[in-house]
């Protein structure tokens, strides 16, 4: 608990450093046909001239208030920006983990079972792929592909254009999005009861979460194959075997459940690295999430907006951390001595 | 004076290049072609009568053809100033080969001197070094990117070196550090009590000396083993940061940057601006692993990628 604190603390004085060594940002948000008088007035007001050492005592105290500041172009709290756009986030993280389950663990599984196996190989290969290429260019070239790439007539009438938008963004222009309850469009449309928009939503969702999955499903599955083949292979199994249990019942109730910590283990670590991971997939999507909010911010040097981002990404990680911890000791008496 | 046999050195020289599987043989000999391209790009146009494909000025740009498709006279097409997306490809196979690997060497380089420290020192030296670790491994990499740019973004403080270079350079370091840091430590720590440190000691070496002499050579094998799958990582964190934005200016050639300036293009139809460098991304990733006989990778949490 102690050193959760100390690195959540070390988090945020790097953060502050970083975005406070840069210099007055006041030109951009005031533009630089102004006076010296009303920077001057805008620094006092934002207090900026405070020394450092006050500056940063706020902004902590305004931290452990839920206070992050405020953007200084559209002048919103950046608190405010981020519990709007996190939901987004997690809903396409939330997506990706599902994609990665229904493709890496099966795979891993039978990877770990059979290593020999076609199902094997093809796992290996789909692993092998999904780290040597770029998330971002893997999206750009599904939207390409799957919606630009125009079908051809023969010669004289040349290519068709092409038919449908691609699905970018959380819904489609002119669609509205579903009461807010939990901030999930695709449940909040299921309690909606709208299914019809649950599809749309759920429609919007695949492309991000599928590019996303290829990407970061490769720990995933690797782990899966070690942790299986090393519970295949260990003396338990063996005995589970001669007591004359048949093989679903062990693959069951010894294997899967003895491989299982490891790979939930990176499942719940891949969740929290992935809310600050997948900014270049939120941007090639334009998914209006906490990603897309800190490059706009970048881009506008506004760097509240920024700092914001990579502290609440940075803290969800670690507390995700802390409490993986905590399950993995509370389900593994080994760990206890 | 000690003199290696001949036929030692041609084997350990082969081993550079010939891999335990065929397939890494392939890989790494695609690795080193890319890498010869790299070297020898600068000087191609001086050579364009013997090279089976045309080459042209990277920064120059042909009003007259923009966004055209691959060609025999544009390989991999033009964009829309018209300039050779080939040429500009290999020019930028160097741009990005060179940022990640002194990114890597830096980062890495004292991550290992830091992890031998740790090792060596234990105690309080080994918790702050682990506290580090955690503190820069709990920042997802590309927005830790992006905090470095947000923090050097104004200040002018590297000379005559390209800012965003620099800042692409630093950040590749941050990243490197605790992955080196954390993995030679955790080689070197049971040899802290081993008989060659203590003799070593008895021979009045000192600390660094020890650090330097006896253990960094302890973890050469590990060192190495994480390299290349570093450096193919510093690779597509290079071409993330460009593709929104930060690192190199276009009109630069960087692959990001040029996936970048494709990605409007391809909503029209004209994929070969974004394609071909996301595929030389690909490529060269992928023939790098070709010098890992480990199959795990860095992308992720813990070991840490977009």
């Amino acid at each position: 608990m102690v050193i959760l604190a100390v690195v959540l603390l070390a988090v945020v004085m790097i953060g502050f450093t970083i975005t406070r060594s840069t210099g007055t940002p006041l030109y951009a948000s005031l533009g630089v046909a102004v006076s010296e008088a009303i920077i001057e007035q805008r620094a006092e007001e934002m207090g900026l001239n405070e020394p450092i050492v006050v500056q940063f005592w706020t902004y902590v105290t305004h931290l452990l208030q839920g206070d992050l500041g405020v953007s200084r172009i559209s002048r919103i709290p950046v608190a405010e920006d981020i519990a709007l756009k996190l939901p987004a986030t997690a809903e396409m993280v939330f997506f990706t983990l599902a994609v990665s389950f229904i493709w890496a663990i099966p795979l891993g599984v039978r990877a770990g079972l059979r290593p020999d196996g076609k199902l094997a190989k093809l796992g290996e290969g789909m692993a092998q792929f999904g780290v040597s290429v770029p998330a971002f260019w893997l999206g750009l070239l599904f939207i390409f592909l799957l919606y630009f790439l125009p079908p051809r007539l023969p010669e004289p009438l040349g290519p068709l254009p092409s038919l449908f938008p691609p699905p970018l963004g959380r819904v489609g222009s002119g669609v509205t999005p579903p009461e807010m309850v939990t901030g999930l469009y695709t449940v909040d449309a299921l309690i909606a009861g709208d299914f019809r928009l649950a599809w749309h939503t759920l429609w919007h969702l695949i492309l991000p979460a599928v590019t996303l999955s290829l990407t970061s499903g490769p720990p995933l599955f690797r782990v899966t194959r070690s942790a299986v083949s090393e519970a295949v292979s260990s003396p338990f199994v063996e005995a589970a075997y001669s007591y004359g249990l048949g093989r679903r019942t062990v693959l069951i109730r010894d294997v899967l459940r003895n491989a299982s910590p490891p790979v939930l283990n990176l499942a719940a670590m891949t969740f929290g690295y992935l809310i600050g991971g997948g900014v270049l997939v939120e941007v090639v999507f334009s998914w209006p999430g906490i990603g897309s909010y800190a490059v706009w911010g970048m881009d506008n040097s506004d760097y509240d907006v920024v700092l914001g981002v990579v502290l609440i990404a940075a803290i969800i990680y670690v507390i995700l951390y802390f409490i993986v911890d905590l399950i993995q000791f509370a389900m593994d008496p080994r760990l206890r001595d | 004076m000690t003199v290696l046999s001949p036929q030692r050195e041609r084997g350990r020289m082969a081993r550079v290049f010939v891999g335990p599987t065929v397939g890494m043989t392939i890989r790494r000999a695609l690795f080193f072609f890319m890498l010869f391209l790299a070297v020898v790009a600068p000087w191609l146009d001086d050579f364009s009568a013997w090279l089976p494909f045309p080459i042209y000025d990277p920064l120059r740009p042909d009003p007259f053809n923009p966004v055209s498709p691959p060609t025999a006279e544009h390989w991999f097409g033009t964009d829309t100033l018209g300039l050779d997306v080939f040429t500009r490809v290999l020019m930028a196979t160097r741009v990005d080969f060179t940022l990640a690997l002194i990114g890597v060497a830096l980062g890495g380089g004292l991550g290992c001197l830091a992890g031998a420290w740790a090792a060596y020192r234990r105690g309080w030296v080994d918790m702050v070094a682990l506290r580090i670790v955690e503190v820069l491994q709990s920042f997802p990499v590309l927005l830790l990117g992006l905090a470095m740019f947000a923090a050097f973004g104004s200040l002018e403080i590297f000379g005559p070196v390209d800012h965003g270079m620099a800042v692409l350079v630093l950040s590749i370091s941050m990243v490197n550090f605790p992955l080196y840091l954390r993995q030679v430590r955790s080689v070197l720590l049971p040899l802290t009590e081993a008989e060659f440190v203590q003799a070593a000691k008895c021979a009045g070496l000192g600390a660094w000396g020890i650090v330097w002499h006896h253990f960094i050579p302890n973890a050469r094998g590990q060192i190495l083993a994480l390299f290349p799958l570093t450096c193919a990582y510093a690779i597509q964190i290079i071409a993330g940061l460009s593709f929104i934005g930060l690192g190199i200016e276009p009109p630069n050639p960087e692959w990001g940057s040029m996936i970048k300036a494709g990605a409007t293009l391809i909503v029209q139809g004209h994929w070969w601006v974004s394609v071909f460098p996301g595929a030389f991304i690909v490529l060269s990733v992928y023939s790098l692993t070709g010098f890992s006989a480990r199959s795990e990778t860095l992308v992720g949490p813990g070991g840490t990628s977009a």
